[in-house]
């Protein structure tokens, strides 16, 4: 029983990143429409940069933090401006393909810096563990858990409350006429862009000491998709319970699958998820009217 | 046979020898290159099918290809059957993954559909790199060359039987791609919409396409081991399968000669930037997304709207006659008083608002009926709820005393109606021709491996077809434009090949909406005499729907008038013009 609690507990800290991943997913989505299959290599690039700044370079952390997300951030601007807007009346795999190929550039040229080398990143909280009722905890879990779900929160409250938030909800629901209430389609998709890739880098910061930093680390955010796929696409609080719900399941099927198969979990869950119930767990299903 | 198609015959021919001579002229190892750029060929017409053809997407396809290899060393080493038999077992194999994988892309989006496959390439090189016992892992499994005519068949035999075995796939997709199911993918692609109104099964043609690209991914794969005599799971990879389809676009989604293209460009080009590997993904990536930003229909795309590649000749103009349209145009007219259409209180509701309700209305044979009412009134839904795009919550609709039940909107068109669109569907990238031959798609045509066999009655009855696809478009006016892109077409004439296509599924019941909006008054004119030559000598009933009223009252023998969803009159053209209920709908109570 003691061990099932920990597995769980595992879980839920495995899954909160997995929330604040899929979080990313669903804010570009909702917004554009795009799928952001570079999402995972955005995460990486946050991750490393912060690396660099903070272990090779020396940075306090705060620094290297602030600067990584700013620099995602300003990187996803620069992208939607030069990759996405000309597509932006494109087939929707032809805008697939490109944040494909936008994943597959970032990986290479970070490969071609850094090799294929496996680093890892100190924690800002403690590592210490201690023990509550049978289950070992570290601060740094707590704290990864509790910083991912201060950042889903707040932005609920963003998409719901501020005139942004609004403003980005309108352009994704009806893109003619949010430009006929005054909503700037271009400023809107890039501070989209902009905010989705900041919040990968938060993810991959926060996530940064928990596995090895590698190029490919970027696969996390496949994670991330299919835990918000899990809660449903269509709802932000329903992504974010996906991403826990995810991160549990993969630790107590994990005691029962051996080693990397342990990976193939989620895709299992994927499958069928998509098949008994593609809006996922608590999704609305889309009303298909031809 | 004309000058150009005599030409392109032969330099493919030319072709074709210089890929088997390769041998004689190439050393050891471009030779090598050469033929597993055949190989990669293969696995790109695989992608092709699927994403150039069918419109649908896969980023797994390095993973069929895993499949078939991994098979087929398999068999080859544990089970020790001969490459001949592993090679089709490969490929089977991974067909019965690109059935599994298709069934998803049933119900979702694109964007489901890219994260499955994406996520089975993925769980393919986790389960070839973990599962020691069978796979060997990361260290691989060493393949037995094949062998034939009692020997080991190395590089230069080996290269032979690749060019013979590449040959026959692209032939045998050649003639699948140019046949009804070829167009049923492309028609697929253009509009799931039309598509389906004109009688083509979704799920069975986006599952075959998923199932076929898999098919031709795994044969690629299976060619691949025997070739390098080795599989191990970094030859599968996620890059690889974005590389597939980089070459894909590269070369050309929908062109075959693009597939060939991009498979051998994507084993030379790197063998010429030698030297630079570590760009590799980078180069890939980049021109990926150049690609798409700039040249998205690729290289055979590029030249075929240049016009620079061989087109089949034109047969000269054809002169429309009834017979030879509708075949079958005497029925047995009169015969009882089941009447044609019966539209028995249907109710259609979206969530809580009710577009719909309880409205009746009947077609009898050679009866052209109008269905009037102003804006919102329903008109659409009911079209839509009848040819059964939408889902009636109640109510019957019966064609000849049949309840249609539940039948899907394909299964609806093959028992006899058939409907164009208020704002044209048209299936744009493909000819006008084209598209009357998909509106054809539920007559008589040859099964799925006649088809790709190319066999002399698949090539009688596809001959068949288009000669009468070709009378239907000279019927409505369109004789001079049958080999044009459907979105090159004004937008009077995009009406016209609307009903050319519809009328194409040789219909008892031909269910118009708003044909004449947007025409000029001569269009309109011609289309009015077109109606009525639709019922006098084809012998199809027509339900139309109009806001012209010079058109419907002009037409009609009777008119249905609709308003907030329910029947508020019917009747002749006078009565109806009238009628206090239907002055009150459209002009409201104060002219009543």
């Amino acid at each position: 029983m003691e061990l099932f609690a920990q597995v769980v507990v595992s879980g839920l800290t495995l899954g909160s990143l997995y929330a604040l991943v899929g979080l990313g997913f669903v804010v570009i989505y909702r917004a554009t429409g795009v799928v952001n299959f570079g999402h995972g290599e955005m995460l990486m690039l946050g991750a490393m940069s912060a690396l660099v700044l903070h272990v090779d370079m020396g940075l306090a952390y705060v620094f290297a933090f602030i600067i990584a997300v700013a620099g995602a951030g300003l990187l996803g601007a620069a992208l939607e401006r030069i990759a996405y807007r000309p597509l932006r009346f494109a087939p929707a795999v032809t805008v697939i393909l490109a944040t494909v190929a936008v994943g597959q550039i970032i990986r290479a040229a970070v490969r071609l810096v850094r090799g294929s080398e496996v680093s890892r990143f100190p924690s800002p909280f403690s590592t210490q563990p201690f023990t509550v009722a049978g289950v070992t905890l570290t601060p740094a879990s707590i704290g990864i858990a509790v910083t991912s779900i201060l950042l889903v929160v707040a932005f609920l409250v963003f998409f719901r409350r501020t005139r942004l938030g609004k403003g980005m909800q309108a352009t994704a629901q009806n893109r003619e006429a949010a430009t006929l209430v005054g909503v700037s389609t271009d400023h809107t998709f890039m501070l989209i862009w902009a905010i989705g890739s900041a919040l990968a880098a938060v993810a991959g910061i926060l996530l940064a000491p928990l596995i090895i930093i590698t190029p490919d680390m970027g696969i996390i955010g496949v994670k991330g998709f299919i835990g918000a796929i899990l809660g449903g696409f269509s709802s932000i609080p329903g992504a974010v319970a996906g991403g826990f719900l995810l991160g549990v399941i993969e630790n107590v099927g994990g005691v029962y699958v051996a080693g990397e198969m342990k990976d193939a979990i989620a895709f299992v869950v994927l499958l069928l998820v998509l098949f008994l119930r593609p809006q996922g767990l608590f999704g609305k299903p889309e009303s298909r009217r031809a | 046979m004309n000058r150009t198609a005599a030409l392109a015959g032969l330099g493919v021919a030319a072709l074709v020898v210089a890929l088997a001579a390769a041998p004689l002229y190439l050393p050891a190892y471009p030779l090598f290159v050469l033929s597993l750029g055949l190989v990669y060929a293969v696995a790109v017409l695989g992608v092709n099918l699927v994403m150039g053809y069918a419109g649908l997407v896969s980023l797994g396809h390095a993973g069929f290809a895993a499949v078939g290899a991994y098979v087929a060393a398999i068999a080859m080493t544990k089970l020790g059957l001969s490459f001949w038999i592993a090679l089709p077992l490969g490929g089977l194999a991974a067909a019965g993954c690109g059935v599994v994988l298709g069934l998803p892309s049933l119900r979702l989006g694109p964007l489901h559909v890219a994260m499955v496959t994406f996520g089975f390439g993925w769980v393919i090189v986790l389960i070839a790199q973990n599962w020691l016992d069978v796979t060997n892992g990361p260290n691989g499994l060493a393949v037995p060359p094949p062998r034939a005519f009692g020997r080991d068949l190395y590089a230069p035999d080996f290269h032979v039987a690749v060019v013979a075995i590449t040959i026959v796939l692209f032939v045998l997709a050649g003639n699948l791609v140019a046949s009804v199911h070829g167009r049923a993918f492309k028609a697929i692609r253009e509009s799931e919409l039309a598509a389906q109104a004109m009688g083509v099964d979704l799920a069975f043609y986006k599952t075959l396409a998923f199932a076929l690209g898999a098919l031709f991914a795994g044969c690629s794969g299976a060619l691949f081991a025997a070739l390098s005599h080795f599989v191990n799971p970094d030859a599968f990879h996620f890059g690889v399968s974005i590389l597939y389809v980089t070459v894909a676009i590269l070369g050309g989604m929908g062109y075959l000669a693009g597939s060939a293209l991009g498979g051998v460009l994507m084993a030379v080009v790197p063998e010429v930037l030698r030297g630079t590997g570590e760009f590799k993904d980078l180069l890939t990536g980049s021109l990926l997304l150049a690609l798409l930003v700039f040249l998205p229909h690729g290289l055979a795309g590029f030249a075929d709207r240049r016009g620079w590649l061989p087109r089949r000749p034109t047969p000269p103009a054809i002169e429309a006659v009834a017979p030879r349209i509708a075949p079958n145009a005497v029925r047995a007219a009169g015969s009882d008083d089941t009447p044609l259409l019966a539209v028995e209180r249907l109710t259609v509701r979206f969530g809580g608002l009710t577009a719909l309700k309880d409205v009746s209305l009947a077609v009898r044979r050679d009866e052209i009926v109008g269905l009037i009412g102003p804006n919102g009134a329903g008109k659409t839904t009911l079209f839509n709820a009848v040819t059964g795009l939408y889902r009636a919550a109640g109510g019957a609709v019966r064609l000849e005393g049949h309840d249609l039940g539940r039948l899907a909107a394909h299964e609806r068109t093959r028992l006899g109606l058939a409907r164009t669109f208020q704002s044209p569907e048209l299936f744009r990238e493909l000819t006008v021709l084209e598209n009357v031959l998909v509106g054809a798609h539920t007559g008589q045509w040859p099964g799925l491996l006649a088809s790709t066999l190319g066999t002399p009655r698949t090539r009688r009855a596809e001959a068949a077809q288009r000669e009468r696809a070709r009378a239907l478009a000279a019927f409505t006016g369109l004789a001079q434009w049958v080999d044009r892109r459907a979105e090159g077409l004004s937008f009077g004439h995009q009406r016209m090949l609307e009903i050319a296509r519809a009328l194409a599924a040789q219909p008892k019941l031909l269910l118009l909406d708003e044909p004449a909006a947007g025409l000029t008054s001569a269009e309109a004119e011609f289309l009015m005499a077109l109606i009525r030559r639709i019922r006098s000598e084809l012998g199809v009933a027509v339900l139309l729907i109009g806001h012209t009223m010079r058109v419907v009252m002009g037409l009609s023998d009777r008119i249905v008038v609709l308003d907030h969803g329910e029947r508020i009159a019917e009747g002749s053209p006078a009565d109806v013009r009238t009628n206090a209920d239907v002055i009150r709908a459209y002009l409201g109570a104060r002219h009543a």
